[in-house]
């Protein structure tokens, strides 16, 4: 099952136009943003991880002006170019974490920079400046999310999942998971049989 | 139009809603996990669909009663995080629970079937997003943070800052700076 891309294209929107601006990486300096492209009468929505979607074509002089507005607070708009090297580090951590059927045993950073056009540390460290978090935190955040689906959807069991994930042992999964979502994985099994009782009392109901 | 819904807690759930909803013929909504928005006008046969169509695969729509709850509880921490002149001084359970007027373990249970993290994960997702606006806006340093947000000592605040942003606080004073940088540049 290959639906990284699919989910890559779910946050981050690939297709459509989108530069990403660095140092946005509070809600203050989303509102900012957001009250700079209002004056300029852009529409426009704000990304999860650090992006401006334009949902027009915007004028370059447009643009110049909104980069220069933005800087008045310290906020840089990046250029096409490298708000694409950031969409391609996003996207190769989904499809490597979402569709990959076992993690390579390669290190993040090597997965990385063998799918960057032009890979180097700086890209790395720029993502931090633009998302906000680290490049390991972001992948830790996809693999919980990954545990998720694989709990929900496919009934896995912890230990396949941690093979599957490369953790050590379940106690390492479960802490992790724990750490971001405050539960543990049996608190997601209870929810899949619960989702599983509410689906085969659905024939039911249409007969009512 | 919000509308929270139960068991919606992974990316692929996220997505099999916004399918639901675009065969329905509404794509102007705003999805995140457990909620949507529908900014469009929804007729009652529209969410009689959603609704059929949700339970089919196994997702719930909240009754008005836990709609109206689940976003007080949202509400109530946003207010204690972002607005409150004073952080409660009791235990942040407590004052929910107080607030709210309900049983924290019913708060909690509701809350987490319909977001998939604790009421406690939240509170903590929202303060680390505090403490970021507070480091690169306001001239605190982080023991007047620890000190604001309610922590019990800078290195309490600091860890948790970690494992959130997997960044320490210096790094995030460090970007204040390099703005300030820009700025100069102009």
């Amino acid at each position: 099952m290959n639906n990284g891309r699919e989910k890559a294209r779910e946050v981050t929107d690939i297709a459509v136009n989108k530069l990403y601006v660095r140092y946005m990486i509070s809600l203050r300096c989303k509102t900012i943003v957001k009250n700079e492209l209002d004056k300029l009468n852009i529409r426009y929505a704000i990304l999860e991880y650090g992006a401006i979607e334009f949902f027009e074509v915007i004028s370059s002089e447009k643009i110049s002006k909104l980069k220069e507005n933005l800087l008045t607070f310290g906020l840089l708009l990046m250029n096409q170019y490298e708000s694409k090297l950031i969409d391609r580090i996003i996207i190769t951590i989904f499809e490597v974490v979402h569709s990959f059927d076992e993690l390579p045993k390669l290190k993040y950073s090597e997965i990385i920079a063998n799918n960057l056009i032009e890979a180097n540390e700086s890209v790395l460290k720029i993502f931090s400046e633009v998302v906000g978090m680290s490049v390991i935190q972001f992948i830790v955040i996809q693999k919980v999310e990954r545990i998720k689906e694989l709990l929900i959807y496919e009934s896995m069991s912890l230990s396949d999942i941690c093979n599957k994930l490369n953790y050590k042992n379940e106690e390492q999964l479960i802490a992790q998971f724990k750490k971001y979502t405050g539960l543990t994985p049996a608190d997601y099994i209870s929810y899949r049989n619960e989702r599983l009782r509410i689906k085969s009392a659905f024939p039911d109901r249409i007969k009512e | 139009m919000k509308l929270y819904i139960k068991y919606m807690v992974s990316l692929r759930c996220k997505m099999f809603v916004k399918d639901e909803l675009k065969r329905l013929g509404l794509s102007n909504t705003s999805i995140e996990l457990g909620m949507v928005e529908i900014h469009d006008e929804i007729s009652d046969e529209q969410i009689k669909a959603f609704e059929q169509n949700l339970l089919e695969g196994g997702l719930e729509l909240l009754d008005d009663k836990k709609n109206i709850l689940v976003e007080k509880i949202k509400n109530t921490i946003v207010e204690m995080i972002h607005f409150a002149e004073e952080y409660p001084q009791i235990n942040d359970s407590d004052y929910i629970s107080h607030k709210l007027g309900y049983d924290y373990t019913y708060l909690s249970n509701t809350f987490s079937k319909v977001k998939g993290i604790t009421i406690q994960q939240f509170i903590i997702q929202h303060k680390i997003e505090r403490v970021k606006e507070l480091l690169l806006y306001d001239e605190l340093n982080l023991t007047e943070i620890a000190w604001k947000l309610n922590y019990s000592s800078v290195a309490h605040l600091s860890n948790q800052f970690k494992k959130v942003t997997g960044l320490t606080p210096s790094y995030f004073k460090e970007l204040k700076n390099k703005r300030i940088k820009n700025l100069e540049n102009l």
